[in-house]
């Protein structure tokens, strides 16, 4: 009955670990008992507040290492294993490596858009109800009808989007989010296919995402530091859209031309014959 | 053909057919005696009461198209429909067009129940007086007059109508029927459920349902004229509908390639409307608040921000991208098959520029009239006065892609695997496009940069002709041929030994 269109029965099919979906599950329940955690003993200016808390838990932090096990380890298993170098005679190797990336790069925009979705709920939904206390402007010297969604300059360059009711704010920073770990993404594929040693390629995200904020940082640039910005915008400076784009834009224009640059020379690399 | 005149012969003969179009004359019948008091009408406003409603349209889709479909689903086999029709893309347009004649026989059968109630008497070749003069807030959306504000003839509004409710009973069939041909007939049967009941909700609209997911506007063309882009939306649906049929029929046989699109001239076209988009988009979020604001935006190359000005320059660059896979996929043996069948390198490299520089230019064109379209729909009340600025702009950034593509074109000359240094190449041009180094007036990376809408040509003529100068010169030296005539190149047909 479950045959697909060559009478294949899926139980042919190795059963697979969700490796990836247990990661994101484990992240979730950390980064929420880490925020309710947070919004329990503290009072904030506005609910949009309460959503960047939610943004800073510890994924912040691991989130390239996060994006490039779950994009990355795939193909790296099919590397090391000659998998790829025994079965290219059976299918075609661009379109191989190419699915391959494809898969990767969508199993962690897809999750880190869905984790941000989930916070957003967390913060707006559920929040108002577990904690009603936890918002209170008064405290900051603003008025309560006016403080509700006030808005800060700190507040983090999407945080006018709330204007527009929680769900387009919520909407937008998974967009952001998901695009940020889909370009993570396609870098740990780029070094894996560039560099022989999987651990270090695996690192390559880790490392460039560390460096490039140690760098922006210092150079008074914290719009452009991937660690204030690529998981949400939010900080303790202010800064516009424009420096918040640039880096993301720039990686996923370089990433796209040579992964596809890269996945269109494919056969003529050592490493596959 | 066959399969179409099968399936309206079946349908045209059919108790199901006869007894929804008695249906459909019931409801026109009965709105045409609850009309007899009002002056002034004709047999159009009950016709078109009854046709564009969308209660009586979900009822014809649940009660009678769903009776036609589903057993297509049910008994679909893909072995057997290989065998009988050769392929699934076969298989699933034999079965489209058996739905198409049954649909066709169900329009002719209602067609005549109208003929038959005009012939009765308050038969007219024009909209009546009341469809022409009533057009208020208190009439409902089905009604005659809707139509008669967009069409000048009521037959012509009928053709029109039946065609964009039998389009949107098609896309929703065409879908189900691609997963049934492909085996998944249970996936297949629950869409088409899904798709009739929503269908059915969407008609009593119990809530305010949200503009696209609304299946009104894909079944009535009077709500869909009624809502803000409703028929745009109903275009959308269709067009998706084909697609997502023709990727589930691809991905049955395997034969989706992920990269063969992303670095095909599809995939490319559409990478030039989505970063065209996009970059609009992200400009309209920053406060560009005119049409000749967005445009001075697009163009401000070096002198705007780096977010802006990577956007922009995206997309001249993932064009040539898309032309350097596609020359690092052709391998040795390829190229001297195609050098056989041009003569020699230089015929080859001719005819190798020639399809570039078209399909740069195409895919200009593309970009530029998607920005356009940004420009009006998301100013549609600014004026027009930046038209001025598209020109110069648009001529710089094809002599950019011109310039990109001869480096290009070196690279390759110098040795096949030197295209892997093209990531290189494009880092350089994004870097010395926002940092020249002759100058602002002379950025031949970015030469269509113009700081403010004034100075169109005098900002980008100079960079222009500089990029132009450095193209020629590269493409000079493209023509040297230095591996093919190298010892490395062991080529049968073209080494010097022969």
């Amino acid at each position: 009955m479950n045959a697909d269109i060559w009478g294949r029965h899926s139980l042919h099919r190795l059963p697979r670990l969700p490796v990836g979906a247990v990661g994101f599950l484990l992240i979730c329940a950390l980064g929420l008992v880490v925020g309710f955690g947070e919004v329990s003993t503290s009072g904030y200016r506005s609910w949009v507040q309460v959503f960047h808390e939610f943004t800073n838990g510890p994924d912040r932090v691991i989130f390239p290492v996060i994006v490039s096990l779950v994009a990355g380890v795939p193909l790296a298993n099919e590397l090391s294993n000659r998998f790829i170098v025994n079965t290219r005679t059976r299918e075609d190797l661009r379109k191989h490596l190419g699915r391959l990336a494809f898969r990767g790069i969508a199993k962690a925009g897809f999750g880190f858009a869905t984790l941000l979705m989930v916070y957003a709920v967390a913060a707006f939904a559920v929040s108002p109800n577990l904690f009603p206390g936890a918002v209170d402007p008064e405290a900051y010297g603003l008025e309560a009808a006016s403080g509700a969604y006030a808005i800060d300059a700190t507040d983090g360059a999407f945080a006018n989007l709330a204007n527009y009711g929680w769900p387009v704010l919520a909407i937008f920073s998974a967009l952001w989010a998901g695009a940020n770990a889909a370009i993570f993404a396609g870098v740990a594929v780029v070094s894996l296919l560039l560099i022989d040693k999987t651990i270090v390629a695996l690192s390559i995200p880790f490392a460039l995402y560390l460096f490039e904020s140690v760098v922006t940082q210092i150079l008074d640039l914290p719009g452009m530091s991937f660690l204030i910005t690529a998981i949400h915008p939010v900080g303790l400076q202010e800064f516009d859209l424009a420096q918040v784009f640039a880096p993301t834009i720039l990686l996923g224009l370089s990433t796209w031309v040579t992964l596809t640059v890269l996945i269109a020379q494919a056969p003529h690399n050592p490493r596959f014959s | 053909m066959q399969a179409a005149i099968n399936g309206f012969w079946d349908s045209i003969r059919s108790v199901r057919s006869m007894l929804a179009s008695v249906g459909v004359m019931a409801f026109i019948l009965g709105r045409l005696l609850g009309q007899e008091a009002i002056r002034g009408a004709n047999l159009w406003d009950p016709v078109f009461g009854a046709l564009t409603d969308t209660l009586v349209i979900s009822l014809i889709l649940g009660g009678w198209w769903l009776t036609w479909l589903v057993p297509l689903l049910l008994t679909a086999e893909f072995k057997t429909s290989l065998i009988r029709y050769g392929s699934p893309a076969r298989a699933l347009t034999a079965k489209m067009l058996y739905l198409t004649g049954a649909n066709l026989a169900f329009g002719v059968l209602v067609f005549c129940g109208i003929v038959g109630i005009g012939l009765a008497g308050d038969f007219a070749w024009e909209w009546s007086e009341v469809a022409k003069s009533e057009i208020g807030e208190g009439l409902s959306v089905f009604s005659a007059s809707t139509l008669a504000a967009k069409f000048t003839s009521p037959v012509i509004a009928l053709a029109v109508s039946t065609l964009f409710t039998f389009m949107g009973f098609c896309s929703i069939a065409i879908v189900s029927t691609a997963l049934a041909t492909i085996g998944r007939k249970r996936a297949a049967l629950a869409y088409a459920v899904t798709m009739g009941f929503w269908a059915f909700i969407c008609s009593f609209s119990p809530l305010d349902i949200p503009q696209f997911v609304d299946a009104s506007s894909l079944l009535s063309l009077a709500w869909a004229l009624g809502r803000p882009f409703g028929v745009t939306h109903a275009a959308l649906f269709w067009l998706m509908s084909g697609g997502v049929s023709l990727a589930v029929l691809k991905i049955s046989q395997g034969r989706l390639s992920v990269f063969d699109f992303v670095a095909g001239r599809r995939g490319v076209v559409l990478t030039a409307i989505a970063m065209t988009v996009l970059a609009s988009t992200v400009a309209v979020s920053m406060g560009v608040s005119s049409s000749a604001d967005l445009i001075a935006w697009f163009f401000s190359g070096s002198h705007g921000d780096l977010a802006s000005y990577a956007l922009v320059a995206a997309i001249p660059l993932l064009v040539v991208t898309a032309s350097a896979t596609q020359l690092a996929k052709m391998g040795p043996g390829y190229i001297e098959m195609l050098l056989m069948r041009h003569g020699s390198v230089q015929r080859w490299l001719e005819y190798w520029w020639r399809v570039e520089l078209a399909w740069a230019g195409f895919y200009l064109v593309i970009a530029i009239a998607t920005l356009i379209i940004a420009a009006l729909s998301f100013f549609p009340h600014s004026s027009t006065e930046w038209f001025g600025l598209i020109l110069p702009g648009s001529v710089a950034m094809y002599v950019l892609v011109v310039l990109q593509l001869t480096s290009l074109s070196v690279l390759n000359q110098f040795r096949p695997s030197a295209l892997s240094m093209w990531p290189g190449f494009g880092a350089a041009f994004i870097v010395l496009g926002y940092w020249p180094i002759l100058g602002l007036e002379a950025n031949f990376a970015a030469p269509y940069s113009m700081s403010n809408p004034s100075e169109s040509w005098q900002a980008t003529a100079i960079p222009t002709l500089i990029c132009a100068l450095i193209a020629a010169i590269l493409a000079s030296l493209s023509r040297w041929r230095i591996w093919l005539n190298s010892p490395s190149f062991r080529s049968p047909i073209f080494s010097k030994e022969k």
